[in-house]
């Protein structure tokens, strides 16, 4: 008893403390008035007031989404898209932690930050397209679970996968609050995460190609298949690992005061690995692609307006990527793999609306056109994740090193800014 | 949803298994294709040769002791110590235009800005590798700062420094095969981001005059300089 009042002193005190950090944490970093800051202030503050007519008025009065056309950019765009380019983190932590490629493990917690906030603000847009968000909660809790629904795996996924990269990340939180005993624990859980991440998101990367097989009668042949679902998982792996390399080369100049030596030494031959990885993961799907073609016996529809526009998709944005990257890697030139990153990216997000917004409706009289409400409130959903991303960066041990107490023993101690760190402290 | 449809699954049948077959023979050519490294790609390593040479190239001192910001010490009797910027800070800068150092009496903190250097018109902290307070100023440096010759150790000291508590400052100092240790990993780091087409026509005429910094990219010289000067802290 007589302990108690000590004890509650000292709670007050961490606790003071921990409320004084945070707050001069929540200052903003750097200069304010910046030419991306104010555009994106722009564009948010736009975006929030058309949500407001969103939730006010409805999906008509800010969409030009109707019942023939119920999906528009924010599902085709925000959410099929915004996953695939999420699927860099699953592959990342696969050969990380279970392949034990160490070498990729400098960008392993960008990549992961990446992915948790690209579900958050993407697969989070979600909840602006439905009619009633407030249901969203309904498969979780049972108020009809929907089990025969291909939208029950991808609501539970989307919510499990969440939290499993939450976790993976959960460490470098703990390290920037300064909580030694808490980042141990969640330490321990990471490979959990990893394994249950995985298995996730290899099921939802191709659970989202499966709820266009319902929609067979709408989908142009030429992009309608049984195998959607592979396609979309395949296709996933490049579109992941292309946006990490896009985002690395943008990273690596606007944060590269705090980029470690072990990041600097490394990331070059990251680089030229991943590539490596997406022009042997494109071979393959360019293979899958031919042979559902030919499965599909729809030759004839290629000498169409819609078949043009399907050998733009295949030979622009597969074909030419995939030569791209597989040069860059013999050449070893990085300018050519950022342009094929780029070019891969494209092409996935040319697949994901060719299949979820532009061929849907194909033969019907009128198409569906994005109002610029719609397109206003996607770059309101990416600038905001920039933003965010940029608060947790400019905190977090996400690209410098963590605080000396967190680093992790043996298999660290390999990296070139070791030797440095280990004198210093003797 | 949608009505029955007629396909003859049989008829692709025998085109998809030969596209699966040249798949996979193709597969097997296409992995050996990329893992073969094509003639005249660029390597990211430095040549083998260039590798040691410019490792010796930057000379530790024995009895000099140095600070991750590439300044270094060299004690003398009664708690003072002789203060100057190390080999590799001098060949990565060049020549210098100006220099600013504190007046005499001025207090030193370990790892914080100690003096300024000015090139090209843009200033760079180096960081003071001592607490203490200054006592001389090499005057001849301050008003001829090219005279700075990367040959000489005992002219070009800077400043002339009481440490109070020199035992535990120099805690933070390495010497000898540390020091060497240390800026063979800084010279490694360094060959490393620089361009191919600089490690392969390096002239020492350069170096002492451009620096290496400048010659690496004229325009982000300062945090190349920077990223060296200001070690990662942990």
């Amino acid at each position: 008893m007589a302990d108690e009042p000590s004890k509650s002193s000292l709670f007050w005190s961490e606790f003071k403390r921990f409320t004084e950090f945070f707050i001069s944490e929540l200052k903003p970093k750097g200069k304010l008035f910046t030419p991306f800051n104010i555009i994106a202030t722009i564009i948010i503050v736009v975006g929030v007031v058309i949500l407001f007519f969103r939730f006010a008025f409805g999906l008509g009065a800010t969409t030009n989404l109707n019942q023939e056309f119920p999906w528009g950019l924010w599902i085709g765009f925000d959410v099929v898209t915004g996953v695939a380019f999420a699927g860099g983190a699953y592959v990342l932590t696969f050969m990380v932690y279970i392949l034990r490629l160490k070498k990729y493990h400098p960008i392993i917690r960008i990549t992961v930050l990446n992915g948790l906030l690209a579900y958050v603000f993407y697969a989070g847009a979600l909840l602006l397209d439905l009619g009633r968000p407030w249901n969203v909660i309904n498969p979780v809790i049972g108020n009809s679970f929907g089990v025969s629904s291909v939208l029950f795996l991808v609501a539970w996924h989307f919510m499990l996968y969440m939290m499993a990269e939450f976790i993976e990340f959960s460490p470098a939180i703990a390290e920037w609050l300064g909580w030694k005993r808490v980042r141990k624990v969640l330490g321990s859980f990471t490979l959990a995460a990893v394994i249950f991440g995985i298995a996730l998101s290899t099921l939802h990367q191709s659970g989202l190609g499966a709820l266009f097989l319902m929609a067979k009668s709408k989908i142009h042949p030429l992009w309608y298949s049984e195998f959607i679902p592979i396609l979309f998982f395949v296709s996933s792996v490049f579109a992941g690992l292309s946006m990490v390399i896009f985002e690395g080369s943008i990273s690596q100049r606007v944060f590269r005061h705090q980029l470690t030596r072990e990041f600097h030494a490394a990331h070059h031959e990251i680089v030229y690995g991943l590539a490596k990885i997406c022009a042997g993961a494109m071979f393959v799907y360019f293979f899958l692609k031919l042979l559902v073609l030919i499965h599909g016996q729809h030759y004839e529809l290629l000498n169409t307006g819609w078949g043009y526009w399907y050998l733009v998709e295949i030979v622009v944005f597969v074909l030419i990527p995939f030569r791209l990257y597989t040069q860059a890697v013999r050449y070893r030139n990085m300018s050519m793999i950022r342009l094929a990153s780029i070019m891969a990216l494209i092409g996935i997000i040319l697949n994901r609306l060719n299949i979820s917004v532009i061929t849907y409706q194909w033969n019907a009289a009128e198409h569906y056109i994005p109002s610029w409400m719609e397109i206003e409130v996607t770059l309101m959903v990416i600038c905001a994740e920039i933003i965010v991303l940029r608060w947790i960066v400019n905190r977090m041990p996400v690209l410098k090193a963590p605080p000396g107490w967190a680093r992790e023993e043996k298999a660290e101690d390999t990296r070139p800014g070791f030797l440095i760190t280990k004198m210093e402290s003797e | 949803m949608e009505g029955f449809e007629y396909k003859d699954i049989f008829a692709t049948k025998a085109v998809e298994y030969l596209v699966i077959l040249a798949f996979l023979v193709l597969l097997v050519l296409y992995f050996r294709l990329l893992n073969k490294q094509a003639k005249g790609a660029k390597s990211d390593r430095p040549p083998e040769e260039m590798r040691v040479p410019l490792i010796d190239f930057f000379k530790v001192a024995a009895g000099y002791y140095y600070h991750l910001g590439h300044a270094w010490i060299k004690p003398e009797k009664n708690e003072s110590v002789w203060v100057g910027m190390d080999d590799f800070a001098r060949k990565l800068l060049g020549k210098i235009d100006e220099l600013v150092l504190p007046e005499p009496g001025a207090p030193l903190m370990q790892g914080e800005s100690g003096w300024k250097i000015k090139i090209a018109g843009k200033g760079l902290d180096i960081l003071s590798p001592v607490n203490g307070q200054v006592e001389d100023v090499n005057q001849i440096l301050r008003d001829h700062p090219e005279k700075l010759s990367p040959d000489d150790f005992t002219t070009s000291w800077l400043l002339k420094v009481k440490v109070p508590k020199l035992e535990s400052a120099m805690n933070n100092l390495l010497s000898g095969n540390m020091a060497t240790a240390w800026l063979n990993e800084t010279v490694k780091q360094l060959q490393r981001d620089m361009p191919d087409t600089l490690r392969e026509n390096i002239s020492e005429e350069d170096i002492k005059n451009k620096g290496l910094a400048r010659l690496m990219d004229k325009n982000n010289w300062v945090s190349i300089a920077e990223k060296f000067f200001k070690p990662v802290r942990h």
